[in-house]
C-alpha cells in the first residue's frame, strides 16, 4: 500500500494540510491581522456563547476556527485516511490481481476480510493519532500566542478522538469495501468516498451558519449511530465478501 | 479414490448463455488429465470453480471429497490453483512472495524460505530471488505463480494455461518437475490449456471443450479414432518425381492415408517396384494434436 504514490500523497500530504498548514494559517492570520481590517466581527460572534464574550477580534477568530471549521478538517482526514487505506487494500489488490491469489491461500474468507479491516483501521487510526497530536501542537501554540484556550478547554475534543474516531475510521473502512464490488480502479472508489464525505461537510457547514452548536453530548450521540451502524454494516460486507462479488 | 469428480457442473455469468453446461468428469488420484479446448471454451470457468474462487450454477464437484465451495479454505490446503488472472505482489521478491504464501498456509518462516528455494532452484528461477516480481519477465512469473501453487505440498494440482509466456527450455523444466511430481508423489494434475502438445507430454486421458460443452473425452488413441485421424504413410522422392493418388505435405513428403501401420511394407514394395527412387519413408501416427484439430473442425462445420 505505501508504495502507491497516490495513497502516499493522501495519507501525507491531506493531512498536514489539513490539520497543520490551514491551523497555522489561520492563527498567523489572526495574529498579525489588525483589528480594523477583520470587517463582520459581530456576525461571527454570534457562534460563540456567554463563556467566549472576552475575547478580542482576533482571540475569537481563532476560537470561531477552532471551534467551527477544524472539528471538520480533522474529521474529514480522518474518514479520507480510512476510505484510502481500504480502497488500496481491496480495490487496489483486486486491481492487481492479488485479491484473487489471497482467495487461493488456506485462510478463510472471514479470516481475510477481518484482517484486512483492522490492517485498514489500525492504519487509520495511527495516521488520525499523528494528526491529533500535530493539531494539538498547532493549536496549542495559537493558544498560547493569541492567549486563549480555544483548544484545551473544549472537551469535545476528547470525545472526538477517543471514541468518535476509531467509530468513524470503522465506518469509512466498512464503507469502502462495501462500494469495492462495483469500483473497477482505486481512483474510481476513492471518488466514491466523496459521498461519505459530504454528510460530514453539511453537518459542520450547519455549524458555521449558527444553526446549531455541536458539542461533547453531540459527538457521543454520533458515536453511538455510527457504532450501530458500523455492526451492520461488518454484518452485511462479510456476507458479501466473496471473489465472485469483489470482482464483479 | 477420484481426486476430483464434477457432476453436470454447469455455470452462467449472464444467466443467458453457459460458460460451462453440464461437465462431468472424473480424474483417478495420481493421474493427469488434460482439458483441451479454444478461447472462450470453459477451460478457465473450469479451473475456478474447482478451485473454490466461483459457485457452480448447479450440478456439484468434488476434489478430495472437499466440496469447493463449501470449503474453499480446506480445499487450498491440499490443492494449489495456478490461474493467469493470479498475481502475486509486485512490490516484493520472488523469494519473499513465496515465503508470505508458505506462511499464510501454516508453514514456520523458516520452512517457508527452505521451501521456496527448493522450488526456486527446481523451476530455474533462483538467480531472480532478490528481484521485485514486478520486474520479473512473463516467463519467470509464470514459474514463479506455479512455484505458489507448489509451496504446500498439494496432493491436487489444477494448472490454467501454465505454459503461457514460456520459452521451449522453461517449459521443458515445468514438464519435468510435474512429472516427477506426480511420479514421486502421487501428484494429481488437470491441466487446461489450448497446447496439445505439452498436455500429450503431461497427461494420459483428455478431454476437449468447446463453449462449454465436452466434445470428446479419453486417451490418444480413443480421440483419434472419434476424430476419425488415420495413419498417413509419407515418401520423400526425388524432386521431379510424384506419385497418383498422394498429396505432397508441407514437409516434402509424398503422403497418403492407409488402413493400419502392417499396410506400409506392401506400400514402399509397390512403390519402388513401379519404378521410383524412394529416399526416405515414413509413418505418420494421429496425434492429439490432430485429433483436437479434426474434432473441432467437425463441431465448426455442423
Amino acid at each position: 500500500m505505501w508504495q502507491n504514490l497516490g495513497v502516499r500523497a493522501m495519507l501525507v500530504i491531506v493531512p498536514l494540510l489539513f490539520v497543520v498548514c490551514l491551523p497555522i494559517l489561520f492563527m498567523v492570520l489572526a495574529y498579525i491581522l489588525p483589528d480594523s481590517s477583520i470587517k463582520d466581527m459581530q456576525q461571527m460572534r454570534i457562534l460563540l456563547s456567554e463563556r467566549q464574550s472576552y475575547m478580542n477580534d482576533r482571540q475569537a477568530l481563532f476560537y470561531v476556527f477552532s471551534f467551527c471549521l477544524a472539528p471538520m478538517l480533522y474529521l474529514i482526514v480522518v474518514l479520507m485516511t480510512a476510505c484510502v487505506t481500504a480502497a488500496s487494500s481491496f480495490v487496489g489488490e483486486k486491481e492487481r490481481g492479488t485479491i484473487e491469489t489471497l482467495f487461493l491461500t488456506p485462510l478463510t474468507t472471514r479470516e481475510i476480510f477481518r484482517a484486512k479491516v483492522l490492517g485498514c483501521t489500525a492504519l487509520s487510526v495511527v495516521a488520525s493519532l499523528i494528526s491529533f497530536i500535530l493539531y494539538a501542537i498547532v493549536m496549542s501554540v495559537g493558544d498560547i500566542l493569541l492567549g486563549v484556550t480555544a483548544f484545551w478547554a473544549d472537551p469535545s475534543w476528547a470525545v472526538m478522538f477517543f471514541l468518535l474516531t476509531p467509530i468513524l475510521i470503522l465506518f469509512g473502512v466498512l464503507f469502502m469495501v462495501l462500494v469495492s464490488g462495483r469500483s473497477h480502479s482505486f481512483r474510481e472508489s476513492v471518488q466514491i468516498c466523496g459521498y461519505v464525505l459530504l454528510p460530514l461537510t453539511l453537518l459542520y457547514v450547519g455549524q458555521f451558519s449558527g444553526f446549531f452548536r455541536m458539542n461533547a453530548g453531540h459527538y457521543i450521540l454520533l458515536s453511538v449511530f455510527l457504532a450501530v451502524m458500523d455492526c451492520i454494516l461488518w454484518k452485511v460486507t462479510m456476507a458479501h465478501f466473496t471473489l465472485e462479488k469483489m470482482l464483479g | 479414490m477420484n481426486a476430483i469428480i464434477t457432476d453436470r457442473l454447469t455455470k452462467s455469468y449472464d444467466h443467458t448463455t453457459n460458460a460451462l453446461d453440464s461437465l462431468t468428469i472424473t480424474v483417478p488420484e495420481g493421474k493427469a488429465c488434460a482439458l483441451l479446448g479454444p478461447d472462450g471454451a470453459g477451460k478457465t470457468t473450469v479451473v475456478k470453480l474447482l478451485g473454490g474462487l466461483i459457485t457452480p450454477s448447479s450440478g456439484r464437484c468434488m476434489v478430495m471429497e472437499i466440496d469447493p465451495e463449501k470449503n474453499p479454505a480446506r480445499l487450498h490446503s491440499v490443492c494449489g490453483v495456478v490461474t493467469p488472472s493470479a498475481h502475486l505482489y509486485g512490490c516484493m521478491t520472488g523469494r519473499e512472495n513465496l515465503a508470505f504464501f508458505g506462511e499464510t498456509a501454516g508453514m514456520t518462516a523458516s520452512d517457508a524460505q527452505v521451501r521456496a528455494a527448493e522450488l526456486m532452484k527446481d523451476l530455474g528461477i533462483w538467480q531472480a530471488r532478490e528481484t521485485l516480481v514486478r520486474d520479473f519477465p512473463s516467463g519467470v512469473m509464470q514459474r514463479l505463480s506455479l512455484a505458489r501453487a507448489l509451496m504446500i505440498h498439494p496432493k491436487v494440482l489444477l494448472l490454467d494455461e501454465p505454459f503461457q509466456g514460456l520459452d521451449p527450455e522453461s517449459t521443458q523444466a515445468v514438464l519435468g518437475l510435474l512429472t516427477g511430481l506426480k511420479q514421486q508423489e502421487g501428484l494429481t494434475i488437470l491441466l487446461c490449456t489450448h497446447h496439445p502438445a505439452y498436455a500429450q507430454l503431461l497427461c494420459t486421458q483428455f478431454g476437449i471443450l468447446r463453449e462449454g460443452v465436452i466434445l470428446a473425452a479419453g486417451g490418444t488413441k480413443e480421440l483419434c479414432r472419434k476424430a476419425e485421424c488415420s495413419i498417413r504413410a509419407g515418401v520423400c522422392l526425388p524432386e521431379q518425381d510424384s506419385l497418383t493418388g498422394f498429396i505432397k505435405g508441407t514437409d516434402g513428403f509424398w503422403q497418403k492415408q492407409i488402413e493400419k501401420e502392417s499396410d506400409m511394407p506392401d506400400l514402399l514394395r509397390e512403390i519402388v517396384a513401379a519404378g521410383h527412387d524412394v529416399y526416405e519413408a515414413h509413418l505418420y501416427r494421429p496425434t492429439l494434436a490432430d485429433a483436437y484439430t479434426a474434432l473441432l473442425e467437425k463441431e465448426e462445420s455442423r
